[in-house]
């Protein structure tokens, strides 16, 4: 059943037009590139202030500004991802790297998830402050995990 | 131009210094990928710095000394980005000369680079000269060009080696 949804990504008449037309895939990898670098970029500087290792005198309200623009970049990440993807469903589901690379963001949002159901909420109490010992973790985990999205990904042409 | 550039290309091609990087290459497997995974990381580290740094000067109403504070706090991971991308960087251009000199977007990268460095630095020696009615529109302006050239640098570096001078 996985395999027909596969082929049939494959033959869907954009995965066609992808494959046919060259000017695709430079564009949609590097827009890729460009998304997952704002959304790593952003991440980082977030995650380091959740850890309480930089701008610990600005607010984490102030630093979290930055938050819509990271889904924004996550969106177009996942569309320039999912073009991509497609055309070749099937070998990118076999690569190894492939499949760890999306273990790890949806580790990723879960990690986030656990974080706004949990210290989020008490997010007035550390606002200003040392964060938490959960929310220096979550950040940790959070910006391990974008890193090794990042490698990852670009392990993919390399490895089966 | 680009007749320059690819005899620069081809200069470079043939030095010992790039027969030493392909050498390199050869020998240890893991070499390529790990620059440019290193590449990209530096490059992510420059987006989250300077070019968020960008999107943040465009907003209105920040204080010029919390902005001025800000900046300053990012330098070491500006500075250290671009060190990690100029190593990287050179490297990936000794080991393949031809295809960094032969490509459309490689010098408008390295030009665009240079102005994205000038406008940061720029940004923090106004920030300390000027008082807070003159910096506004200035600043948006240049906040809007930093961000737009960190784009651009990223977006050039990818299409590198699909758009060809020759």
């Amino acid at each position: 059943m996985l395999q027909d949804l596969l082929t049939s990504l494959e033959d869907l008449p954009i995965s066609q037009e992808i494959t046919d037309n060259p000017i695709w895939f430079p564009l949609l990898e590097a827009t890729h590139v460009l998304s997952l670098g704002l959304v790593v970029g952003a991440v980082l500087f977030l995650d380091l202030r959740l850890m309480g290792l930089f701008a610990r005198s600005e607010s984490v309200t102030r630093a979290a500004r930055v938050i819509p623009l990271i889904w924004i970049a996550f969106a177009l990440a996942l569309i320039s991802g999912a073009l991509m993807f497609a055309p070749a469903a099937t070998r990118y589901l076999a690569n190894t790297a492939f499949q760890v690379k999306l273990g790890l963001i949806l580790l990723a949002g879960l990690n986030m998830l656990l974080l706004h159901q949990g210290a989020w909420r008490r997010l007035a109490d550390w606002d200003e402050g040392a964060p938490p010992i959960l929310a220096r973790i979550s950040g940790a985990i959070s910006l391990l995990a974008w890193i090794a999205v990042v490698i990852l990904g670009r392990l993919v042409p390399f490895t089966q | 131009m680009w007749a320059l550039a690819h005899q620069i290309g081809l200069w470079i091609n043939q030095s010992s210094l790039a027969a030493s990087a392909r050498s390199l290459a050869n020998i240890y497997f893991w070499l390529i990928p790990f620059v440019q995974i290193t590449h990209l990381l530096g490059m992510s580290v420059l987006m989250g710095s300077a070019g968020l740094y960008g999107l943040r000067l465009m907003r209105a109403g920040d204080d010029p000394e919390r902005l001025r504070q800000a900046g300053t706090r990012l330098v070491p991971f500006v500075i250290g980005g671009l060190s990690v991308q100029s190593a990287t960087g050179l490297f990936m251009v000794v080991h393949r000369p031809t295809r960094a000199f032969d490509s459309l977007m490689f010098l408008p990268k390295m030009a665009l680079i240079v102005v994205a460095i000038g406008l940061f630095f720029g940004v923090l020696h106004v920030l300390k000269r000027l008082s807070a009615p003159d910096l506004s529109l200035r600043l948006r302006i240049m906040g809007a060009g930093l961000l737009s050239c960190m784009m651009a640098i990223t977006l050039a570096g990818r299409l590198i080696s699909f758009l060809r001078a020759s």
